[in-house]
């Protein structure tokens, strides 16, 4: 299992905050998922740049699918990040197991939009996510909302509650 | 465990916190104390003191964290870090951002603060850069 890390995280990457998982968790690499980034050469190119001596690669959906078998069987430790659990679902609907090494998936910050409903501090979900943290919690992922690993957390059942 | 001050000139510390906050979400083990053109360098010197006591109650130390080297805050700071009665331990930086705020996080189980107040900055020191574009074609070795 050569996944160490999933993470939500609507900046995709975030210096500071990744540089602070890196240093908690094993990462030799980063996998970053996301057609809007990967289709656009100016953000990537500042995306690429985030955290220092550690490689980042910048995948569409579509070819993170071909590319994460190989990732998955590396003897080297990568942390995947995308925008959304939609994405997550994507993945894993081709029948792609994110199960990694951290025994979660971990969300920070998602942005509050128009059709957002808001669970947690800078945290905040729509329709479409909500039925795809559903979808990720019944294939049997833990999914926990912690912006940084000293913050307090709380699990998607919690923020399910807070739905109703 | 090492507690955190934020001292300086105008309202520049609870921006700071604030700002902080949105990234990090709660940073329990920060304070701050700001110079008002209204209260003056005594009325700084009071708000001081209380929150170090404040800052002090369950700590093996406390760090300060300054806008500005020898300015007020500086001074009233060092007045207090450089006093031989002085319990817990202080240890004073200047030049407060957010880096060096965010990582506050990372040296706050330390027990030592003169060790934690040097990690601090080793920590914060490359965090002032440039930035360049990677135009890396990417490899498929994973």
């Amino acid at each position: 299992m050569s996944i160490s890390f999933v993470r939500i995280d609507d900046r995709v990457i975030h210096g500071q905050l990744v540089t602070r998982w890196a240093k908690e968790l094993p990462c030799e690499g980063i996998i970053a998922i996301d057609d809007a980034v990967a289709a656009d050469p100016l953000l990537s190119s500042v995306m690429k740049g985030a955290i220092q001596d550690t490689k980042v690669w910048l995948f569409d959906v579509v070819t993170a699918i071909e590319k994460l078998p190989k990732i998955i069987a590396s003897e080297k430790r990568y942390f995947v990040i995308c925008k959304s659990p939609v994405t997550l679902q994507r993945i894993e609907e081709t029948g792609i197991d994110l199960k990694n090494a951290s025994g979660k998936i971990n969300v920070g910050p998602m942005s509050s939009r128009a059709d957002t409903i808001t669970i947690g501090p800078n945290q905040s979900v729509n329709a479409q996510e909500i039925a795809a943290f559903d979808w990720l919690v019944q294939r049997g992922h833990r999914v926990e909302f912690r912006l940084v690993p000293d913050a307090s957390s709380y699990s998607w059942q919690d923020a399910r509650q807070k739905l109703k | 465990m090492i507690a955190f001050i934020i001292a300086t000139h105008g309202p520049l510390a609870e921006a700071l916190l604030a700002s902080g906050q949105m990234v990090y979400g709660e940073l329990p083990h920060v304070s701050v104390v700001t110079l008002s053109e209204q209260a003056g360098i005594e009325g700084f010197r009071q708000d001081f003191t209380k929150a170090l006591a404040s800052a002090g109650q369950n700590a093996d130390g406390v760090v300060v964290l300054c806008d500005l080297q020898s300015g007020t805050p500086w001074n009233v700071a060092c007045q207090h870090a450089f006093s031989p009665q002085m319990t817990p331990p202080v240890a004073v930086l200047a030049g407060v951002n957010i880096p060096m705020l965010l990582q506050t996080e990372e040296v706050n189980h330390l027990t030592d603060v003169h060790d934690a107040a040097a990690k601090l900055l080793e920590l914060t020191v490359p965090t002032l850069t440039k930035a360049a574009p990677v135009l890396s074609v990417q490899s498929s070795d994973f």
